[in-house]
């Protein structure tokens, strides 16, 4: 379903100026009071943005090249977090239509429509040759994958934002070794850097909005992305990325099976 | 006259001086041989470039931030630009005198991908399974189901290598195998097997498949191009199995030592390795790798009982027991079979090859088989791409399945452009199109723009669905990937590089002069780089051989220098008498210089010319007709099985003067020693 863009701008405007409001407060709070440790601040992050529903969404990703060239993609994202499961259905560009990505327990597969080939791959990063790698579509884990170094606050436009340091921790198997987050006074994210074990940045994130949403199994809201920016260092290229239409929601068993994902294609 | 008639009667007077003569004969004919050799190395890696696929010259954009190579040095992307309207180009360049064909093309890596052999197993089930239900499909699946259970025992059988190879894994992922692998031996689950085969078979691929461990990834380093023209323009081009994709049809032809190296049954290929191994002198007595071959060849077993069905089992049994004069089961027969060594290898490879090759399926892939590609760069809209194999190819004469060129692929420039995600115009156009409507246009963010804090929409939490499945959109099989393409899509989408080939009597400087006014004319940005440089490091080889001659030219001549001169110096000091005497009666210090350089130029002029038509000589006594070259390794470099030496005028003469400047350069200090005695102190020595 999509709004109107001059009723969305409404929208955005209308939730950012009581957030800011209370983000701008809360700076003015003298900087010894209740501070949360760096743990703390990642543990609710995790909360705001995990849900225990299954989950149903489109997820549009435009790619804008250095040389001006883009490209869009669509795909359809179902998830179930408690077994894991996940399920990319491609749905534009047209060549790649009826393609996929699937999880089931500890498998990856891609399916190649035009053939109904199945491969079974341990690709983790450039999902459906994204720029987005399997944390993208997944419950966030900051608190059981990294460990958290402050690096203080940065104050911009008398909103301070808390700036942490994490480092993958040991035997765990994530995208980035290493991240730098920038957290609003609402313990959102709003700009990421992922890094390579050695330090050199792979890709920037800013993350422009948040869209609430109730979750009927748990009872509230989380704040799952609406909008984000990826930038990938190496090309430069950028990725808009747009998460529409999220419905939280029980879904079919049936759904993570390739069976289903052979069905979509006649 | 006089000096040199000096000089003369010197040097003939002293045999001890022709010691540098012999010197510089040597090196010359030394230098003579070594320059043919690498000019004749040189010319071999030229043609066996330019008949190959880099064509005289590559064209490209001038605009473009990189150059074209044919042969890659790394997996990185080429930075070229588009060629703008090819067909125009293409059009005015085959005007020009001298130049045969221009051959559209681009370069690149792509990889494959094969599960391991439950997997295949399981996708052949699958691909039946989703058949219409028809007796017959019902009957290929009840065969197909048996064939399964089998090879699934055999899996269960092999529990205490499973465990091994999975030995990372924790407890509770280990019990999870573990009770999967014990499900799938009941009677119940393969009654439920032909109740709901899908169901089923999503249960084996997803807990059981994966514990016969990884499947295995086949990288590919493509050509792409027009297959037609291309086979029309390289002669070394020979087709060995299936054919050429038709006009108008996508398609993949793969290099033959591709194709028995990657997709050959592992067994096989092994057996081969062996064989090729022991055809250059290694035997299993001096060799351990032969023996490590052999036991990996037994390794293997499990993953070729697992691709035999019931009739290839029984009928490979039954010659297996007529070879080795008893019957048994299958496993161990062949188990013994392959117990290898030097005594009953030769026997055993031909039986393998003439009474076991017929029953097994010998290739992973066949022409007409579809295998799907992987784009390796990253970007929207890169994808899998499926294609048809035509058959193999082979560039004769150029080191057989073990050269470089033969492992290589060649495809239509459409699948190429797939590959990299590059599209046409029309559906930039629609992307275009799309972006605007969903409002996400906009020019690319600067990254240091001040952190502003999230936004975050409050808009109401759309209703829950009632059944999600069923909104999602269905496709048409056929919007995938075309499988055809007009001539007008292969010519006239985007063209990054061509092949330019000349016709055998042209002259490629010239001809890229006249390139270059065309160019000029029109306003066209082009350029062209020769094969040298599009033969990247196959070319660089070329260059490696000269360093190398540079090198040992260098020392040589540092031997030279030395040992001349020091021999010059012992004749220098004896002949202080004699020089004395001549300075007594009037010679001039110059002119002893003069007589005892011009006896090192003498020396040096007789030997470097000697050697040189020895040279010569031995070039055409012992290579006249070319080295015969038996190493598949290196006869690309050779231009093919026959060396050909190359020795011009020019290096004759650059040999020649070359040895001259080095004799006589060592003959400066002793003759300006010799020069420097005065004529009371040699006529004192004299009497001394």
């Amino acid at each position: 379903m999509h709004l109107p863009a001059s009723i969305r701008r409404f929208a955005v405007l209308a939730a950012l100026l009581p957030s800011l409001a209370g983000a701008a407060g809360n700076a003015t709070k003298p900087a010894a009071a209740e501070k949360p440790s760096a743990l703390e601040v990642l543990r609710r992050i995790d909360e705001r943005l995990s849900f225990q529903s299954d989950y149903k969404g489109t997820v549009r990703l435009r790619e804008l090249r250095k040389d001006g060239t883009e490209q869009l993609m669509e795909v359809q994202v179902y998830r179930r977090d408690k077994s894991r499961d996940l399920l990319i259905y491609i749905t534009k560009p047209r060549h790649l239509a009826g393609g996929g990505y699937l999880r089931i327990g500890r498998n990856l597969w891609e399916y190649e429509s035009g053939t109904g080939q199945w491969q079974r791959t341990t690709q983790r990063g450039n999902i459906v040759n994204t720029v987005s790698c399997e944390e993208d579509f997944d419950r966030s884990r900051l608190v059981e994958n990294y460990d958290a170094k402050d690096e203080g606050d940065e104050v911009v436009n008398g909103v301070s934002f808390r700036k942490l340091h994490l480092t993958a921790k040991q035997g765990v198997d994530v995208t980035f070794a290493q991240l730098r987050l920038w957290v609003d006074p609402d313990f959102n994210i709003v700009k990421r850097i992922g890094y390579a074990p050695s330090g050199r940045p792979l890709r920037t994130d800013l993350i422009r909005s948040y869209q609430p949403i109730q979750d009927p199994v748990a009872g509230k809201k989380v704040y799952p992305y609406k909008e984000v920016l990826e930038v990938e260092e190496v090309a430069g290229s950028q990725y808009t990325v747009r998460y529409d239409n999220v419905e939280l929601a029980p879904l079919s068993p049936n759904i993570f099976t390739k069976t289903w994902l052979e069905g979509r294609v006649r | 006259m006089t000096l040199l008639s000096f000089a003369l009667q010197s040097v003939l007077a002293r045999p001890r001086s022709w010691v540098v003569a012999l010197l510089a004969a040597g090196s010359a004919a030394l230098l003579t041989v070594g320059a043919a050799l690498v000019e004749g190395v040189s010319e071999g890696t030229r043609r066996s470039l330019i008949e190959s696929g880099t064509g005289h010259f590559q064209l490209y954009n001038s605009s473009s931030a990189g150059q074209p190579v044919v042969v890659m040095d790394s997996g990185g992307a080429l930075e070229l630009q588009p060629l703008p309207d090819f067909p125009a180009i293409e059009a005015r360049l085959k005007a020009l005198e001298g130049v045969r064909e221009v051959v559209p093309m681009e370069v690149g890596f792509t990889w494959v991908v094969r599960g391991n052999y439950l997997d295949e197993k399981l996708a052949t089930v699958r691909r039946v399974a989703r058949e219409p239900a028809s007796e017959a499909r019902d009957a290929r699946l009840a065969r197909l189901g048996e064939d399964l259970e089998r090879t699934l025992r055999e899996v269960a059988r092999d529990d205490a290598r499973r465990a091994e190879a999975f030995a990372f894994l924790d407890a509770e992922e280990a019990r999870e195998d573990r009770s999967a692998m014990e499900a799938v031996g009941t009677p119940e689950f393969w009654e439920r097997f032909r109740a709901n085969p899908l169901d089923t078979l999503e249960y084996l691929e997803n807990r059981v498949a994966r514990q016969v461990g990884e499947g295995q990834t086949i990288d590919i380093e493509y050509l792409g191009s027009d297959l037609e023209q291309f086979a029309r323009a390289f002669p070394r081009f020979e087709l060995v199995t299936g054919s050429i994709p038709p006009p108008g049809q996508r398609g993949l032809l793969l290099g033959h030592g591709l194709y028995e190296q990657g997709f050959k049954l592992p067994v096989a290929a092994l057996l081969d390795q062996l064989h090729r191994e022991r055809e250059r002198g290694a035997t299993f007595a001096t060799d351990e790798s032969l023996t490590t071959l052999a036991e990996r060849c037994r390794v293997e077993l499990p993953d070729l009982l697992s691709r035999l069905d019931v009739e290839r089992s029984q009928a490979l049994a039954g010659t297996l027991a007529k070879l080795l004069g008893h019957p048994g089961e299958l496993e161990p027969l062949l188990r013994e079979f392959l117990t290898l060594d030097d005594a009953n290898f030769d026997a055993r490879y031909e039986q393998f090859q003439r009474e076991l090759a017929p029953h097994l399926p010998l290739y992973r892939v066949r022409p007409g088989d579809t295998l799907v590609l992987r784009g390796t760069t990253s970007g929207l809209g890169v994808g899998a791409v499926p294609v048809k194999v035509w058959g193999t190819f082979r560039f004769k004469g150029l080191g057989g399945d073990s050269s470089r060129v033969n492992m290589l692929g060649l495809m239509d420039l459409v699948t190429a452009r797939f590959l990299v995600g590059r599209r046409t115009q029309a559906e930039l156009e629609e992307v275009r199109r799309d972006v605007e409507a969903l409002g996400m246009g906009g020019g690319l963010v600067p990254l240091d723009m001040a952190l502003q804090p999230a936004a975050v929409l409050e808009e109401a939490a759309p209703p829950a669905p009632a059944g999600a499945a069923s909104e999602a959109p269905v496709f048409e099989k056929e919007q995938s990937w075309p499988e055809r393409f007009t001539p007008e899509e292969l010519r006239g989408g985007s063209v990054l590089q061509a092949a330019v080939v000349l016709a055998p009597d042209a002259e490629p400087q010239a001809v890229a002069a006249r390139i270059d006014a065309v160019a000029k004319e029109a306003h066209l940005p082009l350029a062209t780089v020769d094969w040298e440089q599009a033969g990247g490091m196959l070319a660089g080889t070329v260059g490696m051989a000269r360093v190398v001659l540079l090198a040992f030219s260098g020392l040589l001549a540092l031997f030279v220098v030395l040992v001349s001169a020091s021999t010059l110096l012992v004749l220098a000091r004896e002949r202080v008498g004699e020089v004395g005497t001549l300075r007594a009666v009037g010679m001039q210090r110059r002119e002893a210089f003069a007589v005892l350089l011009l006896e090192g130029l003498l020396l040096g002029t007789l030997g470097a010319g000697l050697g040189a038509g020895l040279g010569v000589v031995l070039l055409e006594l012992l290579a006249g007709n070319g080295i015969s070259i038996q190493d598949e390794s290196i006869q690309f470099f050779m231009g093919g099985t026959v060396l050909m030496p190359r020795l011009s005028l020019t290096a004759v003469v650059a040999v020649v003067l070359g040895v001259l400047t080095v004799v006589v350069t060592a003959s400066l200090a002793p003759a300006w020693r010799g020069s420097a005695v005065s004529p009371i102190t040699a006529m004192r020595k004299r009497e001394d």
